[in-house]
């Protein structure tokens, strides 16, 4: 392959890369009004690669499924894709409830960090004092509660069109499953047409976005400043200690999945698999948006790590968009912190209705990204007689902080399940 | 000569003596008892109730209702005698019945029941009522969809201050609930954040005060405020003292007070004496 020999270009080149994110950094400190101003720009970048998401995500799904139906020797990675996704699932959920017991992030809190997480629920629950009548019966009917049975129903999409439009990651998922599995299911002579488009739109795509990660290092600038020019510093201190440790866990996943794809590589040297990630990496913690960073994890593993293209786009793109990883490590962590604050002591059974309730929880942001996701966490607590109020005012203030983490593990923690469903490219089972 | 001197004297004596006795009968009886006495009797509670009266950083007594009254007192052109020997607000209800107290400004709630007691002005303060719910026991027992719904049909402990008006708003307000007294404010609070009641009721400013004081409060506590529960916060005075009451009436015309809860808070509301 002459392309890969090339010598990487300048501005795909990982030390640039690093360094606009350094330069992100000290932008959105010393020059804090500037760079919210200039936050409009690293926007456009983000909306930019997220332009490209939808049709990736149907194009990959769509005719990976259809090509694996079709070779019968392929077939066995939906079943291994299962699994490794369930596994995962209750693997990620198990460690966030871990960290949450093994950490103790809600205790040891002294007077002053409590007294600062109490201004903080009162400046930004204003709204959260109920004003009511009490005799008189208001006929507004109270937002439905959000059930796991109305979840699965909101999964199927009335109109394919206008779940593509709205961008509906979910609806569009679940139809494109099923249109792979009826193309795998066609003879050949008439579904080779739809899955030739597919394959020949995600590759366009891909290019697209191949070709945008040239203005990462600048879209990365604007991006990384505005966040950092968001950031509250009273609220870290109060709340250093969950940050910490939620970002230790973190990392240990992140080690923990990186030998993984180390050793599924085949690579000799581990710092060749980090360079080949670097994009997905940076994209996740930079975005915070975990479908902009598909795009590159598809190219990462079909172009970087060498992996088949047909099984990763598939895991890459599904995973994505159901198995919120990240959100569910977040959840059980939280949910622990949670119990800690008030006093409740949590028991063998507890434990386990927070594992289960968090892959719940989790799996239900799927779609979502951001702070849309955190009113989840009520899957969780809610079964536990936990309030969730006052507590997710301090999980919205704090999310600027959490978020880049919780996408990195979304996107990262993806990249080692393909990688453990996906054969290396070339070879035919 | 010299009778008819001293006839003169007594004479010019006499008049004035009696021109000034006439002015001073024209004036209502309880008006001139207290204009003679030289005070104005203002009872209040044992209890300090900031901010409306407290004893400050050098011990005087100070607050909205010091400041309200004293402002009353200057008009009378008397000074102003606080007297804070009553346990409980229908203590203070009861002195002003029994003529032992002139007033009562004593961020006194006017209620159905005392006003068969005593003469109530109209508020210089109406406050909204409100509950402080213990989150935890909260979300053991209700969503948050079906909070509205739940408080409407209030099953459990209220809190409130013994023989406050609170009491009997609770029976009346919410007939499903237990009552339980307590008594001080502050320990109603502190049976509500351990949970040993559900809700603490009182009004809206003390129910606001306590999330302001203890930030933390926030975290354990729910504040609901309802829109169609009012207390309303008046002078008191003795029912057969209709003259004083006419005379509060037309003092608190002219202050043109405005008084909101914010101010309250915030401490910037408009000092009654006009200076």
């Amino acid at each position: 392959m002459p392309q890969a020999a090339r010598p990487a270009p300048l501005m795909k080149n990982p030390w640039i890369i690093l360094l606009s994110i350094v330069a992100g950094v000290a932008f959105g400190l010393w020059a804090k009004p500037l760079a919210l101003l200039l936050a409009p720009l690293g926007d456009m970048y983000l909306i930019f690669i997220q332009m490209c998401i939808m049709p990736i995500l149907v194009t990959a799904v769509v005719s990976s499924l259809a090509m694996i139906i079709k070779n019968e020797g392929t077939q066995k990675y939906l079943r291994r894709m299962l699994l490794v996704f369930v596994a995962a699932l209750v693997l990620l959920s198990l460690a966030g409830a871990l960290t949450g017991v093994l950490g103790r992030p809600g205790t040891g809190l002294d007077e002053g960090v409590k007294n600062t997480l109490g201004r903080i629920i009162n400046k930004g629950s204003q709204e959260g004092v109920l004003e009511m009548d009490l005799k008189a019966v208001d006929n507004a009917v109270p937002p439905a509660k959000p059930s796991v049975l109305e979840l699965f129903k909101s999964i199927i999409p009335s109109n394919i069109f206008h779940a593509l439009g709205l961008g509906q990651a979910l609806e569009v998922v679940f139809f494109s499953i099923i249109f792979g599995i009826v193309l795998g299911f066609i003879n050949d002579q008439n579904s080779r047409l739809i899955i030739q488009l597919s394959q020949s739109l995600l590759e366009a795509f891909q290019k697209l976005i191949s070709w945008a990660l040239y203005g990462l290092p600048l879209g990365l600038i604007f991006l990384v400043s505005a966040q950092v020019a968001k950031v509250g510093v009273e609220i870290f201190l109060a709340m250093v200690k969950f940050i910490t440790l939620f970002y230790l866990a973190g990392i240990l996943v992140f080690v923990i999945c990186t030998v993984v794809i180390w050793i599924r590589s085949g690579m000799k040297n581990p710092l060749l698999v980090l360079k080949a990630l670097l994009d997905p990496i940076i994209i996740s913690f930079a975005t915070r948006n975990s479908f902009a960073a598909l795009p590159a994890s598809i190219e990462s593993l079909d172009k970087g790590l060498k992996f088949d293209s047909t099984v990763s786009n598939l895991v890459l793109s599904l995973g994505t968009t159901v198995c919120r990883f990240g959100n569910i490590f977040y959840f059980a962590f939280a949910a622990y912190f949670v119990a800690q604050i008030y006093g409740v002591p949590l028991g063998p059974t507890e434990f386990l209705i927070i594992v289960i309730g968090s892959v719940l929880a989790g799996t239900a942001t799927a779609g979502a990204s951001g702070l849309l996701t955190l009113p989840m966490i009520g899957f969780v607590l809610s079964p536990l007689g936990l309030p969730i109020e006052a507590v997710l005012v301090i999980f919205f203030a704090i999310d600027t902080f959490i978020d880049p983490m919780r996408t990195f593990l979304i996107v990262y923690v993806n990249v080692t399940t393909a990688v453990l469903v996906a054969p290396k490219a070339g070879y035919e089972a | 000569m010299r009778p008819l001197f001293l006839v003169l004297f007594l004479a010019i004596g006499w008049s004035s003596v009696a021109q000034s006795t006439a002015l001073l009968d024209l004036k209502a009886p309880e008006i001139q008892a207290i204009q003679k006495r030289g005070q104005l009797l203002v009872a209040m509670t044992k209890d300090d109730q900031p901010p409306f009266y407290y004893k400050d950083a050098q011990g005087r007594l100070a607050g909205l209702d010091v400041a309200l009254a004293t402002a009353l007192a200057a008009k009378l052109q008397v000074t102003p005698v606080f007297l804070r020997d009553f346990p409980s607000f229908n203590d203070v209800v009861g002195a002003v019945a029994q003529g032992k107290a002139d007033v009562a400004v004593s961020k006194l709630s006017r209620t159905m029941v005392r006003a068969q007691t005593v003469r109530f002005s109209s508020p210089y303060i109406t406050f909204r009522q409100g509950l402080l719910i213990n989150r935890l026991q909260l979300a053991k027992l209700s969503s948050d969809e079906g909070l509205k719904d739940f408080i409407r049909n209030f099953k459990g402990k209220i809190g409130v201050i013994r023989n406050s008006s609170y009491s009997n708003y609770t029976k009346t307000n919410f007939p499903g609930a237990e009552v339980v007294e307590f008594p001080t404010w502050d320990e109603v609070v502190g049976a509500v954040r351990e949970g040993r009641v559900l809700a603490a009721y009182r009004d809206e400013l003390e129910c606001r005060l306590i999330m302001e004081k203890d930030p933390l409060a926030s975290l354990t506590l729910k504040l609901v405020l309802f829109k169609d529960l009012t207390d309303p916060i008046a002078i008191a005075t003795r029912w057969s003292s209709a003259q004083l009451a006419s005379f509060i009436e037309v003092f608190l015309d002219e202050l043109h007070w405005n008084l909101t809860v914010d101010q309250i808070l915030s401490g910037t509301y408009k000092d009654p004496s006009g200076a």
